[in-house]
């Protein structure tokens, strides 16, 4: 019954009168449980890639950096640039995948929550394509309309980073 | 620089233009696949004195590329 009761506090229904009407104590959320793994989420918008599958390590592109996450990492949020995530399952297999962005979530419990607009394996782009579409954008890059050249350097700095990562 | 693209574009104009370039770097056969997922970016609508004007829709490259 005390257990019980310690769930709710006691409030008299007005000064004065006696009795009591329990209303349930407020407090702080319990924390979840931590895994013994790091486990990782990546989706996309139309598609999933991982659904909690326990990895060894997760290496990100961040706007802070490259990073490597492993279990126990501390609680984080990160912007994500265009890169390559590479992560390494519990057998050691290397799995890389390119993201256009997004962000990644480190939780307390130690699930990596990575989501992204597009992600694919470096196997399913095209060098030659990349390179036709480099040679275009940089041309773009150099024009004179302010907006087009932004947006055409956006594409080069992705384009540059995918034909890096390619080799 | 980090977050270099904050001076010329919305977080959701950064996303999109990197996406877009990412699905056009494909492969020929895994971009056929795709095709119908992907043709609308985001749709939005500006108000103007309590007055929603006709929605405006930010389309991807490959929809442009069909028509």
């Amino acid at each position: 019954m005390q257990p019980f009761m310690n769930a709710f506090r006691r409030v008299p229904f007005s000064p004065g009168i006696f009795k009591f009407a329990a209303i349930p104590r407020r407090g702080y959320a319990q924390a979840a449980q931590k895994n013994e793994k790091l486990i990782l989420s990546m989706a996309l918008p139309y598609r999933t890639v991982f659904d909690k599958v326990p990895v060894t390590q997760v290496d990100l592109p961040t706007e802070d950096g490259e990073m490597g996450v492993l279990k126990d990492h501390v609680p984080m949020v990160q912007c994500l640039r265009p890169g390559v995530i590479q992560i390494t399952d519990e057998s050691n297999a290397v799995s890389k995948y390119f993201v256009s962005g997004g962000f990644a979530v480190q939780q307390p419990s130690n699930e990596l929550s990575v989501t992204s607009p597009e992600a694919f394996k470096l196997e399913d782009f095209s060098s030659s394509v990349v390179a036709q579409l480099l040679e275009k954008y940089r041309a773009e890059a150099a024009s004179s309309d302010e907006k087009v050249a932004a947006e055409a350097s956006i594409r080069v700095g992705v384009l540059e980073t995918l034909s890096g990562a390619l080799k | 620089m980090a977050f270099a693209w904050k001076k010329n574009f919305s977080y959701s104009k950064y996303a999109s233009v990197c996406s877009q370039t990412v699905r056009q770097a494909l492969k020929p056969e895994i971009r056929s696949d795709l095709k119908g997922s992907n043709n609308v970016e985001f749709v939005y609508a500006k108000w103007k004195n309590g007055n929603q004007e006709p929605a405006q829709t930010y389309r991807s490259a490959d929809a442009e590329q069909q028509k």
